[in-house]
């Protein structure tokens, strides 16, 4: 009871103490302009005191249905640093006959000079229209007399044609919002789809408020909020944009009294018809006969449904080279793609689709959002920007995707691990699949080492690598001379020196591939007087620990699960006895999600050394982000431990 | 009729080369190359000084994936400097055309980089999806411009890992204009000069390629190029004349520099005021600087002749911002308005020092700094930075030829220079062993020069960024965590002091009942520079630095020192390395270091000498040292 109290209290108080605050356009207080730093967060070098946006219809006999938006900000800049704050950049859309346009610019800047509010405009020569490409029109402002201290504000209005395409509300910025609010009014003629992300609670409110102008009713959402703190990027974050709070409005479909109903989306199953009801994804699926022959050649005699899948896939790689377009339909038209030899994402792998279910395979097209794309928790057209194939084999699908030399059969580009995708059935219908690669990818380095009398470690390096560590290095090794890669190679393990390189199964995916060198090595020995001392994993030694944040907002995203195996046997000199050993340690996260073992022993004047490092998910929770910070912690002071030889 | 004469050159040109297939190839050519320039061809005409036409033609075959960033297949326009031809052609292997890409096909795009706010400059561009490597790109296109005042350069060694079969540039000037020439870097290699009375022609092949080499110095230094000018020019609706650098700084300020230093009554009155009772002249350049940092903020806008002269000081005043120009210009004005003169002053602004060419007045450079004369001494203003301490540039103008412009004319100056010991870096502090293998750590870091430059990057960054800051600067120490962070910024001296606390869960490693660790915790290097079997290049250390370390460390008590190591003392011509532990009492050391890295360019045969050097510096910087556990019975026993 008591605490139903305090919580109306303070949101009584919270709400009286945001009143006090006029926000009107114009309305700048001295108290905003006195503030020092952001109250609660004095690390902010800028913060918007008010972010405002009113997205709504409007019809008019001449140009049509319109979406109306209106934006009001006022940005208070702490610190020299917030001063890119008062450039503000907007994006226009535009095509053949018909654009966005911005108009009703004003702006003003407001400082204290001597305790007084001196307020500058914005004048014409602080606005720039340009065109930034043959889609894109752009408007950039930046506001005059801008100092430590002083307050920005301005509004514009956004009138757009495209009135299905409703930019995204975006509610968390890389600086904090003291106070927002925003509405989208939607005709009762319509219906639509909102799609909120991010982790803070929007709590929206839903009215219907008479249109006169229309004289139906509109559907208001809005919003309200304070405090929004500021959203920061950080390192194996696979996008930012996933984990900032917004809200997307998708128009799913029209109907005008008196006209047929137009439909655009509303559940999964209506996205994924409408794209497949698109002439050219659909359509494209049904394109067969100009490479029937091919392909059967390619298969002539290959019987086994494992080669015969590789087959398929290496056949679409050669005939199309992806023209780093994305999509998920066909940009070109499979047939004109297959002719000239280049195509878009959909060219490729819905041919792809097409060779799979030729060959005989169970084949889907599945759509997803790649990682730069966002991942996608509501159905919305506008959420799809790519089509891999997947094959279904009983319950489980293998995902192939043929736009990149070296990807696999389920080893896909890393623009495609984005949490999961949807396969869509012939009649229109779809089912969710799971995108996080399940198998790990290994590498596994032996090391066969002699120490010599004086001090320098020689022998020979082979090294194993799979599945996604495989594409990477392919990759890596192919874009590069062979030179360069070995320097990389001795730059990367600092102080080795390399020979007689060898590296097999590269130039073509599917293999492991196995890599052979000799290696020298000096320096990594510390000899105090009668006793020696050096690390027994020697430069393979993990001596850094990639989390050294003290705390972390997202999960850590590694793209696939990994397992790094080293065995190290190393030939010790007959004057030396074994003083100390490191001793033998086992870790694991909660679950076996992580895992590492250490071994090491003696065998006559030989040591043998093993250690394994392995994830068995891709993606670690924040939640177990001090626990895994503890867990490399003690990787590296394990690795980092000493085996001790006395001279004799 | 000498356009017509130019198209005829023209199209022999395209149609007497016939072979492009990749078999023609020279095999030298292709060592260590990514991909082979076929023919890189600039033919220039100039009609009047207010009339060029330039054709760039290049066919570049592709060997592999990395040699497609050499394509270059973009051609730049703005209002006033016009497209009239342009086609690319693709062919395969063979050398059969396989693609052809129109003027309509083209990508039409802003021009304007990330840092500009707005411009006028706009970009043609194609792409073109290989089906397979090789594939070779024929690409020209020709434009025409009113702008004389920079010239197309030739420079035929195209970059790192491209080798060239034939590059070649030809110069017609009408007859009526005077122009100049300079041969840079061309003793060293194999140029045809086919220039005749009526052209400029020259031309150089079978370049092979080059790879690229760390510390190598920027390819300025040591590539040929050809630079021409005229005498008399055009700038987008400016007329110019310049024969050397006094006549080319007069028309820079007679045209666009004179006049833009108005400021209002008002503004000049509060400057008078804020002056007021100070009589040292350093010191109200210093003030004035400071206003100009408080009041303004950088904002780009290239339009026009824009590009190359400011905003006029009153508008700068108005909106209280501008580019490198305005500002510079807008601070001159301040100054001027208390009878303090100084000279806006053209540089080429990089991290690589380049210079302009003392001995060749041409337009170059891409930012403008403000040189205020001070006796022998001087004084340098970056204009656009709000931070920057007065007087300091930083390594982004340091130590390079300015042009600096009086109202009498041009003149050459040297900037600052930040060499060697005037880069210091002095790390003192105490750290502190516990017998369960941690530390803990109070220390100063002392930053100058160019090392204050860097260092000083902590004093913006949030709390976080700070944290990692500092975790990834010490990454050698495991399960590091920061503690207290207290910052001296004494911009008069420009000097940095960061004073850190921090503590470490497990920096020794403990041995059965040996510890053992690194005395120099905070400042070991461990870079030692690529080993190449063969250099062809020789390497510069740039700036230099010296680093002095002092730390006292206390031990755990239980524990006894083993031997320490000697003293060691390196001297080499790239600098000097000093390390010694002194021992304090039982219980605590004395560790001092000092590295000294000489800025010079040395000669490749000196590489291996460097890395042994490096290689040294990275062994005594990870020098360990032993300390064994008191046997725990003895002293009980003694007791008794």
């Amino acid at each position: 009871m008591s605490q139903i109290k305090i919580v109306i209290l303070t949101t009584l108080f919270f709400s009286l103490l945001c009143n006090a605050q006029n926000y009107d356009f114009g309305k700048v207080s001295k108290e905003e302009l006195i503030e020092q730093s952001y109250p609660l967060d004095s690390s902010a070098v800028a913060a918007y005191l008010y972010k405002y946006r009113k997205s709504y219809y409007v019809y008019s006999q001449n140009s049509g249905l319109s979406l109306v938006t209106e934006i009001h900000e006022r940005i208070k800049v702490y610190d020299k640093a917030g001063f890119d704050h008062a450039t503000k950049i907007i994006n226009l859309s535009k095509g053949i006959g018909s654009a966005e346009v911005v108009s009703k610019i004003k702006g003003y800047t407001y400082s204290l000079v001597n305790g007084e509010i001196v307020e500058t405009k914005l004048e014409k020569d602080g606005i720039f229209k340009s065109e930034f490409s043959k889609g894109m029109n752009q408007v950039k402002l930046t506001m005059p007399k801008v100092k430590e201290g002083s307050v920005l504000e301005y509004r514009y209005k956004i009138i757009s044609p495209y009135y299905s395409s409703i930019d995204e509300f975006r509610f968390q910025e890389a600086i904090p919002i003291k106070r927002l609010k925003a509405s989208m009014a939607i005709f009762d003629y319509f219906r639509f789809n909102q799609r909120q992300k991010g982790f803070l609670p929007l709590n929206p409110k839903t009215d219907r408020v008479m249109n006169n102008q229309v004289g139906t009713y509109d559907i208001v959402t809005s919003y309200n909020l304070v405090n929004v703190p500021a959203l920061i990027d950080e390192s194996f974050v696979s996008n930012i944009d996933n984990y900032r709070s917004g809200v997307d409005f998708e128009i799913v479909s029209v109907q005008f009294p008196g006209e047929m109903s137009e439909n655009f989306a509303k559940s999964w199953e209506d996205v994924v018809a409408t794209i497949y009801k698109n002439t050219s994804f659909g359509n494209e699926l049904e394109k067969k006969n100009f490479f029937e022959d091919d392909l059967d050649n390619k298969l002539k005699g290959i019987a086994d449904k494992k080669q015969r899948l590789k087959e398929v896939l290496t056949f679409v790689k050669d005939k199309i080279k992806w023209n780093k377009n994305l999509g998920v339909t066909a940009e070109e038209g499979v047939k004109k793609a297959y002719k000239s030899g280049a195509g878009n994402s959909g060219d490729i792998n819905l041919f792809l689709v097409s060779c799979l279910k030729h060959a005989g395979f169970d084949a889907y097209p599945i759509i997803l959002s790649t990682r730069d794309h966002g991942v996608q928790l509501f159905p919305t057209l506008k959420g799809f920007n790519y089509v891999i194939a997947g094959v279904k084999d009983g319950e489980s699908y293998s995902f192939l995707d043929a736009t990149e030399k070296y990807s696999m059969v389920n080893v896909l580009p890393m623009r495609d691990l984005n949490w999961f995708g949807r396969a869509i059935n012939k009649d229109g219908t779809a089912v969710m699949v799971d995108l996080l690669p399940a198998k790990m990818s290994k590498e596994i380095t032996m090391l066969n080492l002699v120490l010599d009398d004086d001090l320098s470690f020689e022998g020979s390096v082979k090294q194993r690598y799979s599945d996604y560590y495989a594409m990477l290095l392919r990759d890596k090794y192919n874009a590069e001379t062979e030179v360069e890669y070995i320097q990389e190679l001795e730059d990367k393990y600092s102080g080795i020196e390399i020979s007689n390189f060898e590296i097999k199964e590269v130039t073509q995916p599917n293999k492991i591939i196995n890599q052979a060198y000799e290696i020298y090595l000096d320096e990594s020995i510390d000899d105090a007087g009668d006793k020696l001392y050096f690390s027994p994993l020697l430069h393979l030694s993990q001596d850094e620990s990639p989390f050294k944040s003290e705390i972390r907002e997202f999960p850590v995203d590694f793209g696939y699960p990994w397992e790094d195996s080293f065995i190290v046997n190393i030939t010790l000199p007959e004057n030396y006895t074994i003083a100390t050993l490191p001793e033998n340690k086992m870790i694991s996260l909660p679950n076996k999600l992580g895992f590492f073992n250490f071994q090491i022993s003696t065998l006559d004047n030989t040591l043998q050394i093993s250690s394994k490092i392995s994830f068995k998910k891709a993606l670690i929770s924040n939640d177990h982000y001090a626990q895994l910070k503890e867990f490399y912690r003690q990787i590296v002071e394990k690795h980092s431990e000493k085996v001790v030889l006395q001279r004799i | 009729m000498r356009i017509l004469l130019l198209s005829l050159i023209f199209t022999t040109v395209v149609n007497a080369q016939t072979n492009y297939s990749v078999s023609s190839i020279d095999g030298p050519l292709k060592e260590n190359a990514n991909a082979v320039v076929r023919l890189d061809e600039t033919i220039v005409e100039i009609t009047a000084k207010n009339k060029m036409q330039v054709t760039n033609h290049r066919v570049i075959t592709i060997l592999k994936k990395a040699g497609e960033n050499s394509i270059k297949p973009y051609a730049f326009y703005s209002p006033n400097t016009k497209i009239t031809n342009i086609l690319a052609l693709v062919y395969n292997d063979q050398g059969e055309e396989i693609e052809k890409i129109k003027k309509k096909d083209f990508y039409d795009i802003s021009a304007v980089d990330g840092g500009t706010l707005y411009g006028d400059s706009r970009v043609k561009v194609f792409r073109y999806t290989p089906t397979s490597y090789p594939y070779t790109v024929d690409f020209t296109y020709t434009y025409t411009t009113p702008n004389t005042a920079f010239l197309p350069r030739w420079m035929p060694i195209d970059d790192y890992m491209v080798s060239v079969e034939k590059s070649s540039f030809n110069m017609k000037i009408i007859e009526s204009l005077q122009w100049r020439k300079k041969e840079k870097n061309f003793k060293d290699y194999d140029i045809i000069n086919n220039s005749s009375k009526s052209v400029i022609s020259y031309e150089m092949n079978q370049i092979p390629a080059q790879k690229k080499e760390a510390l190598s110095p920027s390819f300025y230094y040591y590539e040929p190029q050809l630079m021409i000018a005229l005498n008399e020019f055009h700038l987008e609706g400016v007329d110019g004349y310049a024969k050397d650098w006094e006549s080319m700084g007069n028309w820079q300020f007679k045209s666009l520099l004179a006049d833009r230093d108005q400021l209002p009554e008002h503004t000049v009155r509060l400057i008078t005021e804020k002056l007021s009772g100070i009589t040292d002249r350093e010191e109200k350049i210093k003030k004035i600087y400071e206003y100009v940092q408080n009041n303004t903020r950088y904002i780009s806008v290239q339009l026009g002749i824009g590009g190359w002269q400011p905003i006029a000081a009153e508008e700068v005043d108005r909106v209280k911002y501008g580019d490198c120009k305005g500002l510079t210009n807008y601070t001159k004005a301040l100054l001027k308005s208390q009878g303090i003169e100084s000279y806006y002053s053209v540089v080429h602004a990089g991290k690589s020092k380049l210079g302009m060419e003392k001995d060749f007045a041409i337009m170059q450079g891409n930012h403008v700094i403000l040189n205020v004369p001070n006796q022998e001494n001087d004084i340098w203003l970056e204009c656009t930075s709000q931070k920057i301490p007065f007087g300091f540039l930083g390594d982004f103008t340091d130590d390079r030829d300015v042009l600096v412009i009086k109202p009498s004319g041009g003149e050459i100056k040297h900037t600052h220079k930040y060499l060697n010991d005037n880069n210091l870096q002095k790390t003192v502090g105490e750290m502190v062993v516990t017998d369960t293998g941690g530390i803990t750590a109070n220390l100063e870091i002392e930053t100058y020069g160019i090392q204050y430059d860097k260092h000083a990057e902590v004093l913006s960054m949030s709390e976080k960024d700070k944290n990692d800051y500092y975790t990834e600067y010490w990454n050698n120490i495991n399960g590091l965590s920061i503690g207290e962070t207290i910052f001296d910024h004494d911009k008069n001296n420009i000097k940095l002091t960061e004073k850190i606390t921090l503590s470490a869960q497990s920096y020794v490693t403990k041995m059965g009942n040996d510890l053992l660790f690194k005395p120099n915790a905070f400042n070991a290097n461990k870079y030692v520079p690529n080993r190449y079997s063969d250099r062809k290049l020789s390497f510069e250390i740039d700036r230099g630095y010296t680093d002095n370390d002092e730390i006292d460390i206390k031990l755990p008590i239980n524990y006894k020192l083993g031997k320490l190591p000697s003293p060691v003392i390196i001297t080499s011509e790239f600098g000097n390395y000093e390390m010694s532990l002194e021992k304090i009492s039982e219980n605590q050391l004395r560790y001092k270091r000092k590295i000294q890295l000489k800025s010079g360019l040395y000669d490749k045969s000196k590489y291996d000498g460097y890395r042994d050097f490096r290689k040294k510096i990275k062994k005594y910087d990870n020098t360990k040292i032993v300390l064994s556990k008191i046997p725990q019975g003895q002293p009980t026993k003694h007791l008794k």
